[in-house]
């Protein structure tokens, strides 16, 4: 019976918001737009953690880079026969990869030099393959150069002379962030192209048996080589991860400030009530209604509405970030979108997120609006239907 | 120092639950010195009407204390990548010493307001507002708990220092694992079982005989007890209960006694807690009542209410119970022992 009593009193409020659109308009676009742009944040950030966990699953357990005088330099192959020796590593391979600048489109390729392009994913038409000069490319760049399996590329060497290079298979990674602007060649070509010398690698990628050994072989090689820099695939995962973290933090810095303003916004809104507000609730008052009925009516005013406008955020956000690719915020949380010239993002979001976008939004603006509702239901009934 | 987005929030959230709370003790602050039942001055109406706002405070209070509750565990989680070690929220919590000491001051207030809201629940039901001076003089206990917490909390992000490669050190500096990650604790797993069932099966027979008889010594045996199955409920998702859910869900090792892993299967985990709390809370309630039926105008209501707490109380430990029952026979249909060590 208590509960049909709650039920009528929620009802009653909703009746309450629907016959003050107007009013309440304002303030439900204001709160829609605030969550819509945290909860764009914060999706943005899962998707590109996610991402980045997808592009580091591919990379090796430790990359070995050899430090000259502070700064990275060539590895001497010698390194890896004496990585090859630690016990415990099943695999050293050293890596031939490089920039590639393209002063006609703009922007920066990664060029990657393999043992052999066929046992990459990717489908690839065997005739090209063959020919000796074969390389396969990610599909953003093929996008962006207008190129389909056959084409020629044609590349700058490091002499200044021209490289004419076929095009075997095309990238049509599941995930793009990893493959959007790679070039993919034999590791002989890669190391001619980039006029590394015989000898040499770029880095080494070391690949172990058995996980948990891992740190302890880390320190083995940094043990063993002194001048190297030793890199393991969860250190690297750490700096993405409080990377993304980090630029997420600033930004929701800078717009605390918004929030700030909207909840006073909205106790500045809740106080005001018109006279024909004060007028209705004086009359329920006078028909019996206590304070606490008025009260909870109220309450529930300002949660059904932050409610409502909490889930068209999220909708507007997931909209915004995985079906038109976050146009209002990468430039912001990805700094190397002009490397990128455009991938999309996959839906990650978990109850967390929704959990954290709730916190940073709903809990303040029912904080600001406990007090006006308590003052709006402690009017006299006498003084309000008298219309003072 | 760590700085992002889910920091943020949760300071922002606990910043949020302080203000209230200090508003409201404000507002107790004068309500207990001006107030006279006798009176029916313009003022005492006055402060009539103030005891609403006050009550509605601490409602919002509590719910968003919990609220912070689950945000600061799913907070620890999420900082668990940028710390070396640490696989899920126990590493992060155990980054340093202020982490779980966050998280108990967190459950501690809840318990607290929960009690003090039962305390304003009977008030209210009585016309002549018996509990006035004792919950007001009750709100002003809140706020050193408070800024405990955001104090605490605070420290605890300031503390950890997230791991970024640097352009001069590499691994060599900072191998090292944190232990307690995988292993939990080091509390005899056997003793933990035992004092488990032992506890369950007198909190839930003390409720129950409570019902049956409603006798006073009962009531704060029952009490007593549910604090105790709650403490002993979270020794024992530390110890050997979390293995279960780890290794049927997630195919985890049982050496991982990691008592968050069971929230990443959302749908079980919330529940699941949400039941402990329920017991935890309606339990300790009942003996919180008991010396408040002193009150003639509170008898009857105190006395109902109080059969209602035992209720309740008997469905979160026996749902909790049931859930982590299942759980070992589940395990043991797989393993085919539920003693794994």
């Amino acid at each position: 019976m208590s509960l049909e009593k709650h039920r009528n009193i929620l009802d009653y409020a909703v009746n309450f918001l629907l016959r003050r659109k107007g009013k309440n308009l304002a303030t439900i676009i204001v709160f829609t737009l605030v969550v819509f742009m945290l909860a764009s944040v914060v999706m943005m950030m899962g998707s590109l953690k996610q991402e980045a966990r997808e592009t580091l699953s591919l990379a090796p357990d430790i990359t070995v880079q050899k430090i000259i005088a502070g700064r990275q330099g060539l590895v001497p192959l010698e390194y890896a026969s004496a990585i090859q020796n630690i016990r415990g590593v099943s695999r050293v391979e050293p890596r031939i990869w490089g920039y590639y600048y393209d002063v006609e489109e703009d922007a920066t390729y990664t060029i990657i030099g393999v043992k052999s392009l066929d046992t990459l994913p990717v489908e690839v038409v065997q005739g090209y393959l063959s020919s000796g000069n074969a390389v396969l490319v990610g599909e953003a760049l093929a996008r962006e150069k207008r190129l389909r399996i056959g084409d020629k590329l044609i590349l700058r060497n490091h002499r200044g002379g021209y490289d004419k290079f076929l095009v075997a298979g095309i990238f049509s990674s599941r995930s793009a962030l990893q493959s959007a602007d790679l070039i993919v060649m034999p590791r002989d070509k890669a190391r001619e192209f980039f006029g590394i010398p015989e000898g040499y690698a770029n880095d080494l990628a070391v690949y172990v048996a058995n996980p948990s050994e891992l740190p302890n072989i880390a320190i083995k090689i940094a043990n063993a080589l002194p001048d190297a820099r030793v890199l393991t695939k969860e250190q690297i995962r750490e700096t993405y991860d409080a990377i993304f973290g980090w630029r997420s933090g600033v930004f929701l810095a800078t717009i605390l400030g918004a929030i700030l303003a909207f909840a006073i916004l909205v106790w500045d809104r809740a106080s005001g009530l018109t006279a024909e507000e004060k007028r209705e609730i004086g009359i329920l008052k006078a028909l019996g209604w206590s304070t606490g009925d008025v009260l909870e009516m109220r309450t529930f005013e300002g949660v059904v509405l932050a409610l409502n406008s909490y889930l068209a955020g999220i909708i507007l956000a997931y909209l915004h970030v995985f079906y038109l690719g976050a146009p209002l915020l990468k430039p912001v949380l990805i700094g190397w979108s002009t490397l990128y010239p455009e991938f999309e993002l996959m839906p990650a979001v978990t109850l967390e997120d929704l959990l954290l976008i709730f916190v940073i939004s709903v809990v303040p603006f029912l904080a600001a609006v406990v007090v006006p509702s308590w003052r709006a239901s402690t009017i006299d009934p006498d003084e309000a239907m008298r219309g003072i | 120092m760590i700085l992002n987005f889910w920091v943020i929030s949760q300071i922002l959230g606990v910043a949020v639950v302080l203000l209230l709370s200090v508003y409201a003790a404000l507002q107790g602050v004068r309500i207990l010195r001006r107030w006279n039942p006798a009176s029916a001055s313009e003022e005492q109406l006055e402060l009539e009407k103030r005891t609403y706002l006050v009550s509605t405070l601490m409602q919002y209070a509590l719910a968003f204390q919990m609220l912070s509750l689950l945000l600061f565990v799913a907070t620890a989680d999420y900082l668990a990548s940028f710390i070396s070690g640490a696989m899920c929220a126990f590493g992060s919590l155990n980054a340093n010493s202020y982490g779980f000491a966050t998280l108990w001051i967190k459950i501690l207030t809840i318990f607290v307001y929960s009690s003090w809201l039962t305390i304003n629940y009977l008030d209210s039901q009585a016309e002549d507002y018996p509990l006035v001076k004792l919950k007001y003089a009750l709100l002003l206990l809140f706020l050193p708990l408070l800024i405990t917490d955001i104090y605490l909390e605070i420290r605890y992000y300031t503390s950890i220092s997230p791991n970024v490669i640097t352009s001069c050190c590499g691994s060599a500096l900072r191998t090292e694992t944190n232990p307690y990650g995988f292993v939990a604790m080091n509390f005899p797993t056997n003793v933990a079982m035992l004092a488990f069932f032992i506890a369950y099966a007198l909190t839930l027979g003390l409720l129950y005989t409570y019902l049956r008889r409603r006798q006073r010594r009962l009531a704060l045996a029952s009490g007593l007890a549910s604090v105790a199955a709650f403490a002993v409920s979270l020794l024992a998702m530390f110890t050997f209960l979390s293995p279960y859910f780890n290794v049927v869900l997630f195919g985890l090792p049982t050496q991982h006694r990691c008592p968050f892993e069971v929230l990443r299967a959302p749908t079980i985990g919330y529940p699941f807690y949400a039941l402990l709390f329920l017991g935890g809370i309606s339990g300790s309630a009942v003996a919180v009542v008991e010396p408040l039926k002193a009150k003639p105008s509170l008898r009857n209501s105190a006395a109902k209410l109080q059969v209602q707490l035992a209720k309740l109380a008997l469905l979160g430990f026996g749902g909790f119970l049931l859930i982590s029952l299942a759980f070992m026979l589940l395990f043991y249909s797989m393993v085919g022992t539920v003693f794994y060590h």
